[in-house]
């Protein structure tokens, strides 16, 4: 057992520790291969592995109105995500389900949010916005029941006013995959919230703001572990504040005068188009969409027979009725039809070949010229008026108006409403065109239709002295760096006798002893205005249907309206009310909320000088 | 008592190597698991090198011979408890452990390779120095392949693979003739190529095949190699400085305390580090083939030349495994790895080596 030192067996042990060597020496190559020579290939690799690009979402601005009150904010709030690479497969259904108890929101709700987003594996899916804090708190401490899940401050959009202007301001919500695919939105990511309607949509460029930047270290599960300082972070800018012309308090007053009709009610300044108020009923809550509404919710306002969602003041036409006949007086003013002294007798009925055209009036109005006509809405009156202006007078008046045309409000889905003319006529119906309907016209009906915006947009022309604004919504254009904002539509020339004749007939609808609007009339403020009627169902079709006159089914019933301006003698607002499906009702009561409007106008924009009950007397010093 | 001469003829040089080593492993898993909730693993790592060492120590006091004498009843032991962990339930999938009585988990497989390099020692040793017939070769190559077959059925691939070299290296120390050598290898690895498709497991041979391909299969078992290797060469010549590696510090590396310890020390102390750490293995190496070389018999000079042989091919596949150059087996990196079965291990090989250089004067002994 004895070995000996030269064995054959110890002779080989050299060869041993040159074959180890050997092996040893290779590792080393290749060490060098890695570290010497490869070191800037490898040093990059480590780089990216280890640094995100993490973009900061700029706050979006806010919407005020034009005495800075917000009526659009944002608020911090927390959003629920989960990273689907750290959400084992095996533990999703129980996480599901224990998520759905948590946020008491249906588990399948929970699971399409996460399947639908299918993004990479270490991009957080958001489940839901808007968590109440004490839910952050519960879901955080559950935390290894609940692997992947996890909650991040976000901010959300705000209403604080809820409904209160809601169809101007619009609405928020996740971006579609339609607009992420234009060009518009190519800052713009999955998840990310955009305008969606009204003000937030029109003014999206502003109010996003641009986002911000930073690198950032992460582990291996890319989860954030340290903001890095190099390459330096890029603060995101927050978006701008979008003022409005409207006015908060002004605002709340008439939505409350509204109810409980529906409809709409505008409040503008004649002399430059601003819109100071604009209620549209009934409304709906944007907080709803901006936590991000469910689809029960979303199909409860789109089944809604009275149309929350729809903007009434720019996206309802109806048959203006008798607002228009102070279309048809100027075109026949105009064409030299008549003038301000021209008279005409109504006895209730107008005979025009073969045909009864009735007024309004059973027994008619006697001799009116202009100013009486337009005082006591006599259809007889413009009926002739209208023969003699013609139709194409009528159609070029009204088209001067805007009627009948975008008023070009920069508010999203606005309609044109249609006058009636000879052109279409002959090219869409291949008809001729046949004086009957002119008749019709002259009165508003035959086919007419305008927005309520246009008819306040007609009537602030009245009251200005013939020129026509673009509606304007926005009261910062020029910090915003928006250009010729205010633009000027159209302006009317016209002989200043019949503008005064035209609005003093206007001021008699109130202040006539026939006026149709006599509720009007107060002291406080002068106001002239038009009232209108429009029909949704003709009588005969009303009797054919088997409704007597006293019980129209709702929507059957005829919308109400009311323009008008104040002060007479310097206007400075103009108003609209809209009673949709008013009915016989809403025919007396459209008169009185307009005077709340007025008076409420009058209380915000010029409130009465106060010094004398203001300033103590001597006597109330000492009689206290 | 422990002769004096004992004393002087221990091999100081190996030894202080190996507490080095130990040493830059426990600093290594203190820099990835310093701030890890709990008792960090480098505090066990010094507990286990500590008992490690003490062991070593302890052995010294007995002589070699004794243990080569109990090889046959250590070779069966290790048989028994092989068997047992296949009959034992499973665990992650694989055979692997013995529980103990206050959490220890025992890896037979780890201990089998010292039987397996005690029992053919203390076999090829009866052949007195005469060089080997091609059929001498038949027991010991039976006593190999018998452990070989329990240890892959469990299965433990990086194990089992390191049984052959060992095997091969003792025939090679034995004078055997290097042209039969030549023969028998191309006649067992041609057929061996062929079926192990068949016997290796889909996980193994996936990581065979994302060795030769890495990118084929980024996320899935290429991705701790792409990773160990930014790590490795990211560290360039000087590294990135200790308890800063990012690799390491943010979990792109795997079991960066085991397996993947290499990779950490590379990353933070470059290429100087890894010289240096390949230096220590290579004195390691060299002098552990010198007590062989120096024993006072064959069954001392088997058991350092099998005991050199399993180190050097656990260095070889673990760094290898980390760079690239070998397939991901699982193996860790002797006296750098965090682990306890293979701190003994490693430790009472170390023993061994320095009781058989200690003793290398047989006449010595009263």
């Amino acid at each position: 057992m004895i070995k000996q030192d030269s064995s054959r067996q110890n002779r080989r042990i050299p060869w041993i520790i040159v074959f180890m060597t050997a092996f040893i020496a290779a590792i080393c190559v290749k060490l060098w291969w890695l570290q010497i020579v490869q070191v800037d290939k490898y040093r990059e690799l480590a780089q990216n592995n280890r640094t995100r690009l993490m973009r900061d979402r700029a706050q979006r601005g806010r919407i005020v109105d034009r005495n800075g009150n917000s009526l659009a904010t944002t608020r911090p709030s927390f959003g629920l995500y989960i990273i689907p690479e750290d959400f084992p497969k095996t533990k999703r259904n129980e996480v599901f389900k224990q998520l759905g108890i948590i946020l008491s929101l249906p588990e399948d709700m929970i699971k399409e949010k996460f399947f639908l987003a299918n993004s990479a594996g270490f991009i957080p899916r958001k489940i839901a916005s808007n968590i109440p804090f004490e839910k952050v708190i519960q879901i955080e401490s559950k935390k290894f029941d609940l692997p992947g899940v996890i909650t991040r401050a976000e901010n959300t959009r705000f209403y604080p006013y809820g409904s209160l202007a809601c169809h101007m301001l619009g609405y928020v919500g996740e971006i579609s995959e339609k607009q992420l695919s234009s060009s518009f939105f190519t800052d713009y990511q999955i998840g990310d919230i955009v305008g969606k309607t009204g003000v937030e949509s029109i003014y999206e460029k502003y109010l996003n703001g641009k986002d911000g930047y930073r690198w950032v270290e992460v582990d291996s599960i890319g989860r954030i572990n340290r903001t890095l300082r190099q390459p330096a972070p890029k603060l995101s800018k927050p978006g701008a504040d979008i003022r409005l012309t409207i006015d908060l308090e002004l605002q709340k007053s008439i939505e409350k005068y509204l109810e409980p009709w529906n409809g709409c009610i505008i409040v503008m300044n004649p002399n430059n188009g601003e819109i100071l108020a604009m209620v549209s009923r009934p409304e709906y809550d944007p907080n709803s969409f901006a936590v991000g509404i469910s689809s029960e919710e979303w199909n409860q306002l789109n089944a809604n027979k009275d149309y929350p969602l729809i903007n009434r003041p720019l996206q309802v036409a109806a048959s203006p009725g008798s607002v228009f006949k102070v279309v048809t007086a100027i075109a026949a003013l105009r064409s030299n039809g008549i003038d301000t002294n021209t008279s005409m007798f109504c006895n209730g009925v107008f005979r025009f070949s073969n045909n009864d055209f009735h007024c309004w009036k059973t027994g008619g109005h006697g001799h009116v010229a202009l100013r009486q006509a337009i005082e006591g809405s006599c259809n007889v009156f413009f009926y002739q008026a209208g023969l003699k202006a013609g139709i194409d007078s009528i159609y070029e008046t009204a088209q001067q108006f805007g009627l009948g045309k975008k008023t070009m409000i920069s508010l999203p889905n606005e309609r044109s409403g249609f006058i009636p003319n000879r052109e279409w006529k002959e090219t869409v119906k291949h008809d001729a065109w046949w004086p009957g309907e002119t008749i019709s016209v002259s009165i508003g009906q035959g086919g007419v239709l305008t927005t309520p915006l246009q008819l306040i947009n007609m009537m602030s022309a009245i009251a200005n002295g013939g020129t026509v604004y673009r509606p304007k919504i926005l009261l910062n254009a020029d910090e915003l760096g928006i250009q010729d904002y205010q633009t000027v539509l159209n302006t009317i020339t016209f002989n200043d006798d019949y503008w005064t004749a035209l609005r003093e007939g206007l001021r008699d609808v109130i202040w006539g002893d026939h006026g149709t609007a006599r509720s009007l009339k107060m002291k406080e403020i002068t106001i002239a205005g038009k009232t209108g009627t429009a029909q949704v169902i003709s009588k005969s079709a009303l009797k054919k249907l088997g409704f007597s006159e006293f019980d129209i089914p709702e929507k059957l019933r005829d919308h109400n309206w009311f323009v008008g301006f104040a002060p007479f003698d310097n206007p400075q607002v103009s108003v609209l009310v809209f009673l949709e499906n008013g009915g016989k009702e809403g025919a007396s009561r459209k008169a009185n909320i307009a005077k709340q409007v007025f008076l409420k106008w009058q209380e915000v924009f010029q409130p009465a000088p106060h010094v004398d009950q203001m300033s103590p007397t001597p006597e109330d010093m000492t009689n206290d | 008592m422990i002769d004096r001469r004992y004393l002087e003829h221990l091999d100081w040089i190996l030894l202080l190597t190996i507490l080095a080593i130990s040493t830059l492993g426990i600093l290594t898993i203190m820099s990835v698991t310093y701030d890890d909730p709990g008792m960090a693993d480098y505090k066990k790592q010094i507990i286990w090198v500590g008992a490690g060492f003490g062991l070593c120590l302890g052995l010294l006091f007995l002589d070699y011979k004794y243990i080569i004498k109990i090889a046959p009843a250590i070779y069966i032991l290790s048989l028994a408890a092989l068997i047992y962990v296949l009959l034992a339930p499973s665990e992650l999938g694989v055979h692997r452990w013995i529980k103990l009585p206050g959490g220890i988990r025992l890896q037979p497989s780890e201990f089998s390779k010292l039987s397996l390099i005690l029992i053919l020692s203390w076999w090829m040793a009866r052949w007195r120095g005469v060089p080997p017939k091609i059929k001498d070769l038949i027991i010991p190559a039976g006593l190999m392949s018998v452990q070989f077959l329990l240890i892959i059925l469990e299965p433990d691939l990086g194990t089992s693979l390191i049984m052959v070299p060992i095997f091969v290296m003792l025939i090679f120390a034995s004078g055997f003739s290097i042209k039969k050598m030549i023969l028998i290898a191309i006649v067992i690895i041609i057929p061996a190529v062929t079926i192990s498709p068949y016997i290796l497991k889909p996980y193994q041979m996936k990581r065979i095949t994302s060795f030769l391909n890495p990118e084929s299969d980024p996320l899935g078992s290429g991705y701790h190699l792409i990773q160990s290797k930014i790590a490795i060469g990211s560290g360039g010549f000087w590294g990135k400085g200790y308890k800063s590696g990012t690799q390491s510090h943010l979990d792109f590396l795997p079991v960066q305390d085991t397996d993947f310890i290499f990779a950490v020390w590379g990353e933070e102390q470059g290429f100087l580090g890894n010289i240096l750490l390949m230096t220590l293995f290579l004195v390691l190496l060299i002098r552990s083939l010198r007590n062989a070389k120096l024993s006072s018999d064959m069954a001392g000079f088997y058991v350092c030349i099998g005991l050199s042989t399993m180190i050097f091919c656990q260095i070889i596949i673990n760094t290898g495994m980390v760079i690239g150059l070998m397939p991901i087996t699982g193996l860790p990196l002797p006296f750098m790895s965090y682990g306890g079965s293979a701190a003994l291990t490693n430790f009472f090989s170390m023993s061994v080596i320095l009781n058989v250089g200690m003793r290398r004067f047989a006449d010595y002994k009263a």
